[in-house]
């Protein structure tokens, strides 16, 4: 017999195709981004309207440094879903194909909010790049060139990590693999970016903080499991052979295996 | 051939939602679009953090240190860089001395004695205004410009100080851009 919640579901599926789970998640966003916006926004259009029509308009600058910091997030996100996929933890929490398509679609959003990160800097008029010094690594003298720079390399050894993503067919396991791995080289580079060419650096230390260590701990779950793993292979593999030749024996007694 | 021959041949029946189905969003597609929108959000919601921020960062400037801010309006104004120290082209030799020593000796105006009232203000309590100049008469002389005015013997000595001369305003030039928060 069919339960009223069940039947509720089936009503609202045969609507409009969203999960009552999605609705309500959709309304208390709604709900909460109404009240913030309510509540925030008085304070926050000064701060806004300043920064688009100001005399001196920041919003280039500003949209940049927050840009940057989602795509850090981001690349964050897709590192720790890769380490975790790889340890089938996040298969548990998500399933196998997701947490797999969730790695490749936060991987792909950074590398647009990192692109977005940086052609937003052309418009600033008080940093002035030019297309060449946003382009080549290290060919900006404005604004703290060597970690600039760093972030350049990060961002185009980001793309090359993307593209591992399409290039598997072409690529041999290993070389894959390593293409793969330098995600955590991209990382280091855009951490270093972040805190020393990064304006908000000290405001968001505990940001950095927190990836940093949450992807060592996967990365040490990564370790601990391998190891976990090849000591249960060997372990069978050992416990082989003595079946084996067990069972042998037994065939040549004449008895059941 | 019958339809129970080929199975293998029938569209897969989706599963229907149940009550053992995980919770949360169902698809993919669902979530990459609530990561793409928190993104996006994530994105405005910095901008409008950051700006806010950074004006409030000018207002506590603004009322931590009027003085630094008014120096930064008015180099702003004149289109001076803070940097620039403006030096006076005036030297001593431009000062003219007058003479005032046949002139008649100007009365002294003797005040009624009464301590609280007469007081300078960071003075010592003998020192009013009947009895002690405000400028001491052996105090050096300045290196500003100054227009110094010889009077009789006994009599404090009067200086005006006199405003240097407006520096030309150089070519013009970007406008200066505070960046406090960067």
């Amino acid at each position: 017999m069919q339960t009223k919640h069940q039947s509720l579901e089936q009503d609202l599926n045969e609507l409009g195709g969203w999960s009552p789970v999605t609705v309500v998640m959709l309304l208390t966003a709604l709900v909460v981004g109404e009240v913030v916006g309510l509540l925030l926004l008085p304070q926050w259009l000064p701060g806004l309207s300043s920064s688009l029509l100001g005399e001196n308009q920041k919003v280039y600058w500003y949209l940049a440094r927050s840009s940057g910091v989602v795509a850090y997030i981001l690349l964050w996100m897709s590192l720790v879903l890769g380490v975790l996929l790889s340890t089938k933890t996040a298969s548990r929490w998500l399933g196998q194909q997701v947490s797999l398509e969730l790695h490749r679609f936060s991987s792909a959003l950074m590398v647009v909010f990192a692109t977005f990160h940086v052609v937003v800097l052309l418009g600033d008029q008080w940093i002035r790049y030019t297309i060449w010094q946003v382009v080549i690594p290290f060919a900006s003298e404005q604004y703290r060139p060597f970690w600039v720079g760093l972030g350049q390399i990060g961002f185009y050894a980001a793309l090359a990590v993307y593209g591992s993503f399409w290039l598997r067919k072409f690529l041999t396991t290993r070389g894959w693999r390593l293409l793969h791995y330098a995600g955590f080289v991209v990382f280091v580079l855009l951490t270093l970016h972040g805190l020393y060419a990064g304006t908000d650096a000290e405001t968001l230390r505990p940001l950095y903080q927190v990836a940093l260590y949450t992807l060592l701990l996967s990365v040490f779950i990564r370790v601990l499991m391998r190891f976990q793993a090849s000591r249960t292979q060997r372990a069978a593999s050992l416990a082989a052979p003595e079946a084996a030749s067990d069972a042998g024996s037994r065939a040549s007694e004449g008895l059941p295996s | 051939m019958s339809d129970e021959a080929r199975p293998t041949m029938q569209k897969p029946v989706r599963r229907s939602n149940g009550p053992h189905r995980r919770p949360g969003p169902r698809s993919v597609t669902e979530l990459k679009v609530l990561l793409a929108a928190c993104s996006v959000s994530a994105t405005i919601a910095g901008w409008a953090l950051i700006s806010n921020r950074d004006a409030l960062s000018d207002m506590v400037v603004a009322a931590e240190d009027p003085e630094q801010t008014m120096t930064t309006l008015l180099d702003a104004a004149t289109d001076v860089a803070p940097s620039e120290t403006v030096t006076p082209t005036v030297t001593s030799q431009d000062i003219p001395v007058v003479d005032l020593s046949h002139l008649p000796r100007a009365p002294v105006i003797v005040l009624p004695a009464s301590p609280s009232a007469n007081q300078l203000p960071g003075s010592s309590a003998g020192a009013s205004l009947g009895s002690s100049p405000a400028v001491p008469a052996s105090a050096p002389p300045s290196s500003a410009p100054s227009t110094a005015v010889q009077q009789p013997q006994g009599a404090p000595t009067i200086r005006t100080v006199t405003a240097p001369p407006t520096r030309p305003v150089p070519a013009a030039r970007p406008a200066a851009r505070t960046r406090s928060s960067q």
